[in-house]
């Protein structure tokens, strides 16, 4: 493990100055390691390392590195190299070192790090910010332990694979006064803002209803419908991968590649499927324009399908609904355009997911203009920069930790209600079930050792 | 039942049918409520704990202990705290059935299990905030096992109290760096524990302490928003 006395910004910052006193800037410190040309002085980045740089993590990861004033200096995988050389820690390091090498003077640049443990990258006290896009049952752990190892957070959605672990992460988040930025990037868009404020405002009227549409009929959907009860036997474990890191805190089953990247996802000790999936988005946005983003419904009821057999188990089907204290009921289904509709007494919104297109009746509400004195939810130039203005003003982002664990707390609590056959009354204070010893059992996450929160 | 129970026995393992696991789960989810058929399958689930069943079937089994489990099921489970396979999945029931026989069996395994088994029980009881092992947490806390000895820390912290808050005091000065994040951040969440049981002099005495000079300054940080916070919520 390496052990580094100096952040990089003391060393730097002891650098640059013990230059200046012996020779003056201009003869070995070039402007733009100082901020000139539009460039952005080492001293003022935020340092970042990437953990869990599959598909979604190498997205997030090219997202920051974009951004002048981030500087990627370490990345960390439990697959070395896969999807042939497209994902995994070894890829990531080549491509963080090609983007900062296409810029520097000599053509190359080396100073991206390859971990495959995310405790060595943490242990860095360079680091000042970290992605987690790791397998949903790994977010709790890691995030917890970045809190506590002083560093922000960009976590993907949903926050959490429990409600336990959600919640370890936004209490942890909150002691150490970290920044966290949930991935629900819907909330950046503009025209949800618009549409939430519309609502929040009153031009529909009083809300009443929000109908979710959660449609599971993507083509990776169909793939695991096709494949509904099929066991996948053991198979060798790649050289590459770590499988019983990869696995975690999780109860341990002999590897498959059916169960490991991607499709993790329909397995529920890794994964909640689509609700959520993509219902850490829906939802998410119910939330906002139900202005309940820290709290939740008090009653929860669900039904769904899922395979009786084979290696997923997630719910394939699914109908739900949710009553909060402000009497609005959510309800939602596995079809239609994928969204979700507000309802009032004088109208109704509709935002398109992803994107954020919205429809509306009467069409006229999308040309109001939301006054002075009213609502106002305030915009956010786009997803990551938002996290990175919020690591420097301290400020929450607009997804922050407690935003990520109660709309992740819906979702577990509809997938457990499916799981258990029987509707919750919920009480968002104490976060418990009321009533009900025996569900209440599985908001304990139980960790296989060594990992705890 | 009988059926599905005898396939788990001496047939399921992985990359065949669950149809019997699922079958099973859907009986237990049907006889929510009714005690008379829980105790039936209870004694039917501990059953194949007791064969031959492969891992597979018997972490299933260890899975629906972990909500329908009782007290009856303690003195199986428990026997599997010290078995280099199986202790995790016996934790994953334990952890999750409420009450002191759970404690006294994690506490009773605790000097016979070694290595991951032996942190697995000390994260449980911390998990558990079970404060009868606060003595013997405290001892593994001076463990020159790191692992244990964070693993110990964290479990103290979590189970809150005087005594809890005594014992992390006591081993401040002797834990290795590598111990130190850990036992910071189990004081402070000591600390946030007595707060929120209404002990402030002594939640207010740990916070003090860790803003001294030498505590990391996020630890201090921490520490002085423990001390606001412990003040508005009077």
């Amino acid at each position: 493990m390496k052990k580094h006395t100096y952040s990089r910004r003391q060393f730097l910052g002891r650098a640059a100055g013990a230059s200046v006193a012996a020779v003056g800037v201009p003869y070995l410190i070039p402007a733009s390691a100082l901020g000139g040309q539009g460039n952005v002085a080492p001293s003022a980045r935020i340092v970042m390392g990437c953990i869990g740089v599959g598909g979604q993590g190498t997205y997030n990861m090219n997202a920051f590195l974009r951004n002048a004033d981030v500087q990627v200096v370490a990345v960390c995988d439990v697959d070395r190299d896969y999807k042939d050389g497209g994902a995994g820690r070894e890829p990531a390091k080549r491509l963080v070192e090609a983007y900062y090498g296409s810029n520097a003077p000599s053509g190359g640049y080396k100073g991206c790090e390859a971990y495959a443990d995310f405790r060595d990258l943490l242990a860095r006290d360079d680091i000042d910010a970290v992605t987690v896009c790791t397998p949903d049952h790994w977010h709790g752990v890691i995030s917890v332990a970045a809190a506590k190892a002083g560093k922000d957070i960009y976590c993907e959605k949903p926050l959490a694979n429990s409600i336990p672990e959600s919640k370890a992460i936004r209490d942890t988040v909150k002691k150490y006064a970290r920044v966290l930025q949930t991935g629900s990037h819907e909330r950046s868009n503009d025209s949800v803002r618009f549409a939430c404020e519309l609502i929040r405002n009153g031009r529909i009227g009083k809300l009443h209803t929000i109908r979710v549409n959660l449609p599971s009929s993507d083509p990776h959907h169909l793939e695991i419908a096709k494949l509904a009860g099929t066991s996948f036997p053991p198979m060798p474990v790649p050289a590459s991968l770590d499988w019983e890191m990869w696995q975690g805190h999780t109860p341990w089953r002999p590897y498959t590649e059916r169960a490991c990247h991607f499709w993790w996802r329909f397995i529920l000790d890794y994964g909640g499927g689509e609700m959520t999936d993509r219902g850490a988005h829906i939802i998410d946005l119910a939330q906002l324009g139900n202005n309940t983003d820290d709290t939740g419904p008090v009653e929860l009821s669900a039904q769904g399908w899922r395979p009786a057999t084979g290696l997923y188990d997630t719910f394939l089907k699914y109908s739900f609904e949710c009553t909060y204290t402000n009497g609005v009921k959510m309800v939602g289904r596995d079809d239609g355009d994928r969204g979700l509709k507000f309802e009032g007494t004088d109208g109704w919104i509709f935002i398109h997911i992803h994107g954020g297109r919205l429809e509306a009746s009467p069409e006229s509400l999308l040309k109001e203009v939301i006054g002075p004195d009213e609502i106002h939810l305030g915009r956010s130039p786009e997803h990551h920069r938002n996290f990175l203005d919020a690591v420097k003003t301290r400020q929450d982002p607009v997804a922050p930790a407690e935003v990520g664990h109660r709309t992740a707390t819906i979702c577990h609590l509809l997938n457990l209600a499916m799981i258990t056959g029987r509707g919750f009354k919920w009480d968002p204070l104490k976060e418990e079930i009321v009533g009900d010893p025996e569900a209440n059992r599985w908001l304990i996450q139980p960790m296989h050792s060594p990992w705890h929160l | 039942m009988e059926q599905q129970i005898e396939a788990l026995k001496t047939t399921y393992d992985w990359g065949q049918s669950r149809v019997p696991l699922t079958e099973l789960s859907d009986h237990i989810r049907a006889s929510f409520g009714n005690e008379t058929e829980l105790k039936n399958i209870r004694t039917a689930l501990l059953s194949v704990l007791d064969s031959d069943a492969k891992y597979a079937a018997k972490q299933y089994v260890c899975r629906e202990l972990s909500i329908i489990g009782n007290d009856d099921c303690v003195p199986a489970l428990a026997k599997l705290l010290t078995d280099e396979k199986l202790s995790d999945m016996a934790r994953y029931a334990l952890e999750r059935i409420p009450g002191p026989a759970v404690d006294k069996a994690l506490l009773a395994a605790l000097p016979r299990a070694e290595g991951k088994a032996k942190i697995g029980i000390v994260n449980t009881l911390g998990n558990r905030a079970c404060r009868d092992a606060v003595s013997e947490t405290a001892k593994l806390a001076r463990s020159s096992d790191e692992a244990l000895a964070c693993a110990a820390v964290s479990a103290l912290g979590k189970m809150g109290g005087a005594e809890a808050a005594n014992a992390l005091a006591q081993v401040a000065d002797g834990v290795s760096e590598k111990v130190k994040p850990a036992l910071y951040d189990a004081r402070l969440t000591c600390a946030d524990r007595m707060v929120a049981e209404g002990d402030r002099a002594g939640a207010r005495k740990i916070y003090q302490s860790l803003t001294a000079t030498g505590v990391p300054q996020l630890v201090r940080t921490a520490a002085l928003r423990g001390m606001r916070d412990a003040v508005s919520s009077r």
